[in-house]
């Protein structure tokens, strides 16, 4: 195979789906990007329709393959996207449609059709193993100061993630677990040379080179003898628990979770006790990928149940979850529409009377707080390890 | 966002299943499953008759007279709906192409010959007698042109991307349950 | 051996014995109707009306003179029906004695007959979703007898012979009247029919339409459209193909 066409690395399954789709559009109402842009080309079944016409002339060569334009449209919608998974959901085959517009981006990688940001992010990821631009070497900073044992041996790793280690507002989150790990007396301790989960190459396309992170991670963790891997970040918790296995074709040698089923677990035996509940009304932001693609919906609500006397439910909330904006690199593809995504969260918040509004993402946390900020909304946004540990009773 | 919609249960990854397509349908739209079932026996009735007639002979008498005859009656009934229902709604307009509205008009087609030839000495004509005029002059040619437009429609549904594509494509979805990457 | 029926419309004194007899011998029902402007009685065929007389005033203004006259109309019996040829279930059959038959079991009501034949002929019973029409009394034929209409004309304006015979009568009784002639003569609807009409008059200005000699072009298009399903075959299996060798190159 010479030169690479556009989606030539699809599969039997991802030419089917071209034509199994049944045009129902129940994708495309329910996209969160489609409804804050409402420019077809952010809607889901859309991307479709525009992608069956380069698939015929893969079976057909005798017909004609879209212009150069066309192209160039659908190839910016699908990074205009947020990988939230809504469109998978209702979607009456349930077919999954993340992994089809991952491999549509893989595909635009090879063509060299991605949007700059997305090659910028993933360029970073490759050479500083972060996709925030900042040095590998600073990427522990944000243990200063605070008791963050790193050793080797240790029972529990906690996995930190790229958001969580260099975003300053979002040091309060790994301030948080840390707190709730010590307080746990749990035997743990960071990577020494942990490096990006590889979302940003997973995400933006770049999947040839994700190989190398999984086997640096993994070899790294499994080298130290760690049962177990807590994780701040939903994404790079999904990373590990259902592409890691995929890419090295066995189940890894320890086990994952979220820390919110870390605190739950901590709060049912006992590990962990609270003060008194504060008289706040507070409400949950579940993320995308940790409640509608991992599943983790109860953990995160018994465990701040026990933070506040009141625990409000938001419209759009588990499994119908509505898209903080700040997913699948699309902050980085148009920040603008990604804070104003964001921004409906919050009035759904405001709506309910919810004075603070806790994530258990980092990515979500960073979308939701900015956004609160611009919209000058007096809605707190709190990082759910940073919630929770707020309520550490000392013993 | 007034109507978005609640889905009940989800599982990630998910398992493309043929029973799970059909609550799917189901769920996404009660008009479609049964413009798609009465689409359907429509097509293997009717293709039952001109195919088989020569050796099944008169026991296709209620296939014709119920399955083909009465079903086609409702089917005629419940398309305008269908259509308006898809015009009408933005999210499934931006996505039909050129093979769906080749298929309407097709259907078209069969829905007026077939009316034209049910209505020939029915006591139903009687009473609109500006349909039977109407009609009057497609008389001689409409059993005709309603058998050709099946299998033409059969035709293009083959050759061009259309229906026949998306009956393969999501058997072997459903075959491999939408794993197998 | 094929057999015709000559009908002579200059000697029919409007009787309806044929009617009645047809009724009889096929165990037909009488049928209730309205009294109409003109006398013909049924108005039209029907499932239980395989013949009726058509009473056709003819007024002349001019010479203020009334012609009356009685065309019996029913099922041509054609060379190559058309009804025949658009049955899906193959229920119509010419006879070896030329009698065109729906057999009623086979029939399975499509009504792709009615729209078919040029004439206008079969006619369909909702209740029973079954066709009939009439069908030469080929049990009577076959048996040795004339068809029960023939049979029972008074004045022999029904002739029924060997179909050359019927023919040879037909031309010489045009000569005879100076008149005219529909059937298998000179021109030959759908081939030659086996009622052949002769009357003063033209017989389309009572009403018998124009046929040409072949069917039109619909009823070959009905029956052979199903040969469209070998490209449908073949495109698919094409598609296969294709599909198959687009694995090979991954």
């Amino acid at each position: 195979m010479s030169t690479p066409e556009f989606l030539d690395n699809f599969n039997k399954k991802q030419v089917s789906w071209m034509y199994a789709c049944s045009k129902c559009g129940e994708c495309i109402d329910e996209c969160p990007v489609y409804q804050q842009t409402s420019d077809n080309y952010t809607a889901p079944g859309f991307k479709i329709k525009k992608m069956r016409p380069i698939i015929n002339k893969q079976l057909l060569s005798f017909t004609s393959m879209p212009s150069e334009s066309e192209i160039k449209n659908l190839t910016k919608g699908l990074y205009e996207c947020t990988l939230c998974g809504r469109c998978v959901s209702v979607c009456p085959y349930q077919y999954d449609l993340v992994e089809l517009w991952e491999k549509a981006r893989e595909s635009a990688v090879k063509m060299g059709l991605e949007p700059t940001p997305i090659r910028e992010m993933m360029e970073t990821t490759l050479t500083d193993k972060n996709f925030l631009k900042r040095p590998h070497e600073r990427r522990k900073n944000w243990t200063r100061r605070l008791d963050v044992p790193e050793k080797e041996g240790a029972e529990t790793l906690y996995f930190v993630g790229c958001v969580t280690s260099y975003t300053p507002s979002l040091r309060a989150a790994a301030a948080g677990v840390t707190a709730i790990l010590n307080a746990a007396k749990e035997d743990w301790a960071i990577l020494g040379d942990e490096w990006c989960c590889g979302v940003p190459l997973k995400f933006g396309g770049g999947t040839e080179r994700f190989r190398e992170f999984v086997t640096h991670n993994v070899n790294l963790i499994e080298a130290s003898g760690a049962k177990k891997v807590v994780f701040s970040c939903p994404g790079c918790y999904r990373m590990f628990k259902q592409e890691y296995p995929k890419i090295l074709g066995r189940s890894l040698k320890f086990s994952t979770l979220h820390v919110a089923e870390l605190v739950n677990e901590y709060l049912k035996v006992g590990k962990l006790s609270l003060k008194e509940k504060l008289d706040e009304k507070i409400s949950y932001h579940d993320p995308c990928e940790l409640s509608r693609l991992l599943g983790v919906i109860d953990e995160p609500r018994k465990a701040l149940a026990a933070t506040s006397t009141t625990l409000l439910e938001l419209p759009e909330n588990k499994i119908n979850t509505h898209c903080c904006g700040g997913g699948g690199l699309y902050k980085g593809v148009d920040t603008e529409n990604s804070l104003e995504i964001a921004t409906k969260r919050i009035r759904q918040a405001e709506a309910i009377g919810s004075e603070t509004l806790v994530s258990a993402c980092p990515s979500c946390v960073m979308n939701l707080y900015q956004s609160a900020r611009r919209a000058n909304s007096s809605v707190q946004v709190l990082d759910f390890a940073d919630a929770i540990s707020r309520q550490i009773k000392e013993v | 966002m007034s109507k978005t919609k609640e889905v009940k249960e989800f599982e990630y990854p998910p398992k493309v299943t043929f029973s799970g397509v059909l609550k799917g349908l189901w769920q996404t739209s009660k008009l479609d499953v049964l413009f798609h079932s009465l689409m359907a026996i429509l097509l293997v009735t009717g293709l039952a008759i001109d195919l088989l007639g020569f050796v099944l002979g008169g026991a296709l008498a209620p296939v014709r007279q119920i399955l083909h005859g009465y079903l086609g009656a409702i089917f005629t009934i419940i398309y305008p709906f269908y259509i308006i229902k898809i015009f009408y709604t933005r999210k499934i307009r931006m996505l039909m192409t050129g093979i769906n509205y080749l298929d309407f008009l097709l259907y078209t087609v069969l829905i007026v010959t077939g009316v034209t030839v049910a209505s020939t000495n029915q006591i139903w004509v009687d009473n609109l007698p500006w349909l039977a005029d109407a009609l009057s002059s497609l008389r001689q040619y409409a059993p005709s042109i309603h058998t050709i437009t099946t299998y033409v429609w059969l035709l293009i549904s083959t050759l061009l991307p259309g229906g026949f594509l998306h009956g393969i494509a999501t058997i072997y979805l459903t075959s491999i349950k939408g794993e197998n990457d | 051996m094929e057999y015709a029926v000559l009908v002579d419309v200059t000697k029919c004194i409007g009787c309806r014995g044929c009617q009645v007899s047809c009724k009889r011998w096929n165990d037909l029902p009488a049928e209730t109707t309205t009294h109409q402007t003109d006398w013909t009685n049924p108005p039209t065929l029907s499932y239980d009306t395989y013949t009726h007389i058509q009473f056709k005033l003819d007024y002349n203004k001019s010479s203020d003179t009334t012609t009356w006259r009685f065309l019996n109309w029913r099922c041509m019996h054609c060379q190559n029906p058309a009804c025949l040829d658009a049955c899906p279930v193959d229920a119509i059959v010419k006879t070896g004695e030329g009698a065109v038959v729906i057999k009623e079991d086979r029939c399975i009501g499509c009504k792709y007959c009615i729209s078919a034949c040029p004439f206008g002929i079969p006619q369909y019973n909702a209740k029973l979703e079954k066709v009939s029409k009439c069908h030469m009394c080929f049990d009577r034929i076959q048996d040795g007898k004339e068809p029960a209409c023939v049979q029972a004309c008074p004045t022999d304006a029904l002739v029924f012979g060997q179909k050359t015979t019927i023919i040879q009568k037909a031309t010489q009784r045009k000569t005879q009247i100076n008149g005219y002639v529909y059937g298998d003569v000179d021109n030959k609807p759908l081939g030659g029919t086996g009622f052949i009409y002769v009357a003063d008059v033209k017989l389309q200005t009572l009403g018998i339409p124009e046929v040409s000699e072949q069917t039109s072009i619909d009823i070959p298009v009905m029956t052979n459209s199903k040969l469209l399903i070998i490209p449908a075959i073949a495109g698919s299996l094409f598609y296969l193909a294709a599909w198959r060798k687009r694995r090979m190159e991954e």
